[in-house]
């Protein structure tokens, strides 16, 4: 076995070992499920796994392949697959960039890239399709790069969708760029078309793996209205003492104070986190890796961008940017394009490592001028340590360690209950046509049953039929924030519901789920729904059915 | 002062190990955060 394989297997496995240990109880049978993380049993396809119901198509393809998969295993073993997929390609990824002849600097690469606050904060809101990007990400610079497997490296993140896609784009743009700027991609140098060969490649695959999601925002341009209010909702905010720019820089700041692991206000915490990652990051800016300029640059730009909405003007600017085109929007939660930072920090300790034991390798990933600042190269005096090795790779466990067993019990494994079941039992035998309108008309839920987590209602997803749509609210509420809903079905609803006594027959709706609300909005909704059947009576959930005829709605 | 360096960070990690786990077990670590918004996505 080469060493490269023995590294990227070592790298996977130790990966795999961290992947348990972060998810800890969310390993158990069942399903996790927390702010945006959803996944239910038996999915099935809709039009709005596909982006033709709902609001902007960010669920696409990524709900499409977890359904898919479900068809052939256990949706609770798909999600769990996922989730360490993310640290086992992550970690092995970010291990194979750091030119060593030892696989140990590559460890501390890979155990930094995946255990870091972008992680927790990222899992911790359960954007686990942003995270198979994230994921993706080392192995997109290793294959734009050497010119080879640009598609495969892309396809994590192809999966994830539009998030995982811009992330990824922001990264494999600028170092398209400089490959074949640094005249090292013509391949034969035969001129300025050879050269611009290789980003025009990575710009086809990113544009065709983009497609599942630019097709149905482009037939529903409707679904696409991003308020301005979510540019304040979501701009990154400060989580250490160091401001919204220096969260950032520790690869911290999102925007969700709850989206956190515990203990993580620590001063001492603040300080380990900010030091390890500007270290990282000073030895990538002074490492010898062929790819230097095309990472930092896209580190650089990815910070940029994560730090404009942390002021006033710069979130003016997104604004004005949301109101001109609404896909602008992905700007709104500019946390996550601190990504390729994470990247530059955790390659940069990997160099770090390397100097310390002396072993800087030569791969095609090393610069050809050399190796800057290597031990190797000659008078340097060689610092030998390998425990110095074995103390950098356990240094991100111990400076962010309430990230370990599901972040002590955020995450956790649960099973839906009965009640919810033998609703779903009843709507698809049900020949008779009509949609589904759940209720409370809010989006997020913290269900008893779920231990209170904060998390999208799955009904959208649970009660999918084919013929019938199941209608939730878009809109979102962050603090005293509301983001309004995108989707003019949700729109139209939210308007009739504004009524003392609603025609919800008359809105198209066979069937009233409700599965949440306190004592006053339950006693309004029995109100609501005094001329319907209660069909089942659980203590988590309620089905209400209409007998009489429903006005057919067209989709939108 | 790569030596220099190395200490530090450890010297950094060790103290945020001490005082995160500190922290916790004296505030006493929970599944959910408390206090949170009925249907909110998040706050600031």
């Amino acid at each position: 076995m080469s060493h490269t394989a023995r590294a990227g297997l070592s790298a996977a496995l130790l990966g795999l070992v961290l992947g348990c240990l972060a998810l800890g109880p969310a390993l158990g049978w069942g399903f996790t499920l927390i702010q945006d993380m959803v996944f239910v049993p038996d999915p099935a396809f809709s039009r709005f796994t596909f982006g033709l119901a709902g609001g902007a198509a960010r669920v696409v393809p990524s709900d499409a392949v977890v359904t898919a998969l479900a068809q052939v295993l256990p949706a609770e073993l798909v999600q769990k697959l996922i989730l360490l997929a993310i640290f086992v390609l992550g970690c092995s990824g970010a291990a194979l960039l750091v030119p060593s002849s030892s696989v140990g600097p590559r460890l501390v690469a890979g155990v930094f890239y995946v255990w870091n606050p972008y992680v927790a904060e990222r899992l911790l809101i359960g954007q686990w399709a942003l995270l198979l990007g994230y994921a993706g990400l080392p192995w997109v610079v290793r294959a734009v790069w050497s010119g080879r497997r640009t598609a495969l490296a892309i396809l994590p993140a192809a999966v994830g969708g539009f998030a995982a896609m811009t992330v990824t784009a922001l990264t494999a743009l600028p170092l398209a760029v400089a490959r074949w700027t640094s005249g090292n991609g013509s391949g034969n140098g035969s001129g300025n078309g050879a050269r611009w060969a290789g980003p025009a490649r990575v710009v086809v695959v990113l544009a065709v793996f983009s497609l599942p999601w630019l097709v149905p925002t482009a037939l529903r341009p409707e679904g696409l209205r991003g308020d301005p209010v979510g540019v304040e909702a979501f701009a990154a905010r400060a989580d250490t003492p160091f401001g919204a720019v220096g969260s950032l820089l520790s690869l911290g700041g999102i925007w969700n104070m709850y989206a956190v692991p515990p203990g993580y206000e620590t001063v001492p915490g603040a300080v380990a986190r900010m030091l390890i990652t500007l270290t990282g990051l000073a030895f990538f800016l002074r490492g010898a890796v062929a790819y230097r300029k095309g990472l930092a640059a896209a580190a650089a730009v990815g910070l940029g961008v994560a730090c404009v909405g942390v002021s006033e003007p710069g979130r003016a600017a997104f604004r004005w940017a949301v109101e001109l085109w609404p896909g602008f929007a992905v700007f709104r939660d500019a946390q996550q394009f601190v990504a390729p930072l994470a990247l530059a920090s955790a390659v940069g300790l990997g160099l770090l490592a390397a100097r310390v034991t002396g072993r800087s390798g030569r791969s095609e990933l090393s610069s050809s001028d050399g190796v800057r600042g290597s031990p190797s190269r000659g008078s340097r005096p060689v610092i030998r340590g390998r425990g110095w090795v074995v103390v950098l790779v356990l240094v991100p466990l111990a400076v962010l360690p309430t990230m370990a067993w599901g972040a002590l019990g955020r995450l956790a494994a649960i099973a839906y209950p009965e009640g919810w079941t033998a609703a779903r039992e009843v709507i698809g035998r049900d020949p008779a046509p009509g949609d589904v309108l759940v209720l409370p008309f809010e989006s997020y839920r913290r269900f008893p049953w779920n231990g209170g987590r904060a998390v999208l209602d799955p009904a959208q997803r649970f009660f999918a039929a084919p013929g019938r749509r199941v209608v939730t609210n878009d809109a979102v509420r962050v603090g005293e924030l509301l983001v309004r809903s995108e989707d003019p079905r949700a729109q139209a609803v939210e308007h009739v519901l504004q009524s003392p006594s609603p025609d919800l027959p008359g809105a198209g709706f066979r069937y009233v789920i409700v599965n949440a609300g306190t004592p006053a909005e339950r006693q309004r909704f029995a109100g609501w729904l005094r001329t319907a059947t209660l069909v089942v009576d659980a203590r988590d959930l309620r089905l209400y059915r209409f007998d009489g005829p429903v006005r057919s709605i067209p989709p939108q | 002062m790569v030596k220099i360096l190395l200490a530090a960070i450890a010297g950094a990690a060790v103290a945020a190990l001490v005082v995160t786990v500190t922290t916790v077990s004296l505030s006493g670590a929970t599944a959910t955060p408390v206090n949170q918004p009925l249907y909110n996505y998040g706050d600031r």
